[in-house]
């Protein structure tokens, strides 16, 4: 269980993480979605005690991170994929931790054949692909065992397979009843892997509900019309009221919230505009996602103005 | 849903020692399965070989000309002088690299995920780092006496007491040495930096102040870790000006800078975030 309150970290004059309130419970994959810049790994590291807030607090069961008995036992990381020295070996990397907190060495091979690294233990981390470092990691986040694990955007720059083998161990140590926070910068991951979400731009939190809900908030299905009329049909169908919403798309067109598409040609019929292009235009919930970060991405190459 | 008593594979809080025995143990195991460390204590133990092997021949050659020089030539002098030129650089590359090597290739917030009390962290590689060195002080000690005794053990008395002396000595020195800069390294975090700074610390500001020609600048040189070390593991026998001051208090010197460095070290790493 991670709570995190108020939570603000400065870097200089830059603010990473701005005033964050959520809590992550045990049992579901909570994602943390956000695009690049957005503060994720900022708050995953003041989760665990490597970075200190300028205020606010960021806890792990209710306790600061650094301030656990064992805080291997309760909570365990994947962050990037550098975890471990490339000089080193896999099973040295892993020996060595299960060393530090009293591990059982036979819990060392347990995790290894886990993850599937098994063969692969007695080489140098240096050797290992991307997708070997990463299953590294996460034999290193299991270790202790712990009820809480932390992912970064763990599946970035995996294959498919690796990929898929993310996915399914994230869903499982959700089901075992562990608390798991997976961050990551892909709407459709997401969409995939978690079952309530915490979305955050430019350190602000965005959203805290669970995926169906974000996805019914978010949805912007609509209808898009052409017609030469466009102006008459649009005030026609404006005068319907709430919920029924029109937009000029600026293109001689209108974008038509809250009707079907047979009303809105119906409607067009009765206003004497002629029609050239009705369809139905189906949102994903990847377009909320950026329409909604779209103010708040840090880096963003270009900046579209928001309407609103 | 998942108890909170669920098998942690025999994971228990530790008290005080017993947690800081762990931490040793597994920063043993951090710095033994790197090939870097064991270069280090090679490097130590043939580099010192090597030049005593160089020192062995010439003081051959001169006695071969004139016996009368068997008396000058001192194991302790030429040994004292290995460990400043070449030992105790190796244990600044070890020291450097145990406490920086983390922070340059990003695996240090793993360590610390699992030791979050970073004072323990520290503490743990300074006394691993620092055991480590003691060996190579002594092991490099060793290696020189037995080429030195090829050598010269025909024309030279060896005092085996006195070279235990300066071999327990120049462990302690170089133990002391790594503790120093696994302080530095670890208030500093890069690998370059540490490395130069110590090389300055230990060659290059003493041998700029006794260039200087200035009394006072001189005699303060004796006060920096490399000369006041090699003062206190030669026993006063150098064979070359270090220093107005004999005995303990060249030590006490080093200690002093071991000490400080530690400091800096630990309140460093206890307010920057990683």
């Amino acid at each position: 269980m991670l709570t995190v309150t108020a939570l603000t970290k400065r870097y200089g004059g830059r603010t990473a993480v701005d005033d964050l309130t959520f809590t992550v419970e045990p049992g579901r994959v909570t994602g943390f979605l956000g695009p690049n810049g957005a503060g994720k790994s900022t708050t995953m590291r003041l989760l665990l005690g490597l970075a200190r807030p300028s205020s606010g607090e960021a806890l792990v069961n209710g306790r600061e991170y650094a301030r656990l008995a064992v805080p291997a036992r309760e909570a365990g990381a994947l962050l990037g994929s550098r975890a471990a020295h490339p000089g080193r070996t896999g099973r040295a990397h892993l020996v060595a931790k299960a060393l530090v907190t009293g591990v059982a060495r036979g819990r060392v091979d347990e995790v290894l054949d886990e993850v599937g690294l098994t063969e692969a233990a007695g080489r140098r981390v240096g050797g290992y692909s991307l997708g070997m470092r990463r299953r590294l990691g996460v034999a290193d986040a299991l270790l202790g065992d712990p009820g809480t694990l932390l992912f970064d955007e763990p599946v970035n720059g995996l294959d498919l397979d690796g990929v898929r083998w993310m996915r399914g161990l994230a869903r499982r140590l959700a089901d075992e009843g562990r608390t798991v926070f997976v961050s990551s910068h892909l709407m459709s991951e997401m969409e995939l892997v978690a079952d309530h979400l915490v979305v955050v731009g430019r350190g602000r939190l965005i959203a805290d509900a669970p995926l169906g809900e974000v996805i019914a908030a978010w949805s912007r299905t609509h209808v898009r019309v052409r017609s030469p009329q466009a102006g008459a049909l649009g005030a026609r169908l404006a005068r319907l009221g709430p919920p029924v919403r029109v937009e000029d798309d600026g293109d001689g067109g209108l974008r038509v919230f809250g009707l079907t598409a047979e009303a809105v040609g119906d409607h067009a019929h009765e206003a004497g505009a002629r029609v050239h292009g009705l369809r139905v235009a189906e949102a994903s919930l990847e377009e909320a996602y950026l329409e909604l970060t779209d103010e708040t991405v840090e880096f963003g190459a270009h900046g579209r103005e928001s309407a609103a | 849903m998942r108890g909170a008593s669920t098998g942690g594979g025999g994971v228990a809080a530790a008290a005080g020692p017993v947690a800081f025995g762990r931490e040793v143990a597994a920063e043993g195991v951090r710095q033994a399965s790197l090939r870097s460390t064991w270069w280090c204590v090679g490097a130590a133990v043939l580099g010192l070989a090597a030049f005593a092997a160089m020192m062995g021949l010439s003081s051959l050659s001169r006695i071969t000309e004139n016996a009368v020089e068997a008396d000058s030539s001192s194991f302790v002098q030429l040994l004292s002088q290995g460990h400043f030129y070449i030992v105790q650089f190796t244990v600044l590359t070890l020291a450097a690299l145990a406490a920086t090597g983390e922070f340059g290739n990003g695996s240090v917030t793993s360590t610390l995920l699992w030791t979050p009390r970073r004072g323990r962290l520290l503490a743990a590689r300074s006394v691993v780092t620092a055991g480590l060195a003691f060996v190579m002080g002594l092991g490099a000690t060793a290696a020189g006496v037995a080429v030195l005794a090829v050598f010269l053990g025909g024309y030279v008395d060896i005092d085996l007491l006195d070279l235990l002396t300066t071999g327990v000595s120049a462990g302690v020195c170089m133990a002391l040495f790594a503790v120093l800069f696994v302080g530095l390294g670890t208030a500093l975090r890069g690998t370059a930096g540490t490395i130069t700074v110590g090389f300055l610390l230990l060659l290059g500001v003493p041998l700029v102040m006794q260039l200087s020609g200035v009394r006072a600048l001189d005699d303060l040189a004796a006060l920096l870790p490399g000369l006041a070390g090699i003062e206190f593991y030669a026993g006063g026998d150098v064979g070359f000006y270090t220093s107005p001051h004999d005995g303990a208090v060249n030590v006490a010197t080093v200690a002093g800078w071991a000490a400080a460095a530690q400091i800096v070290a630990l309140a460093e790493l206890r307010v920057r975030d990683v």
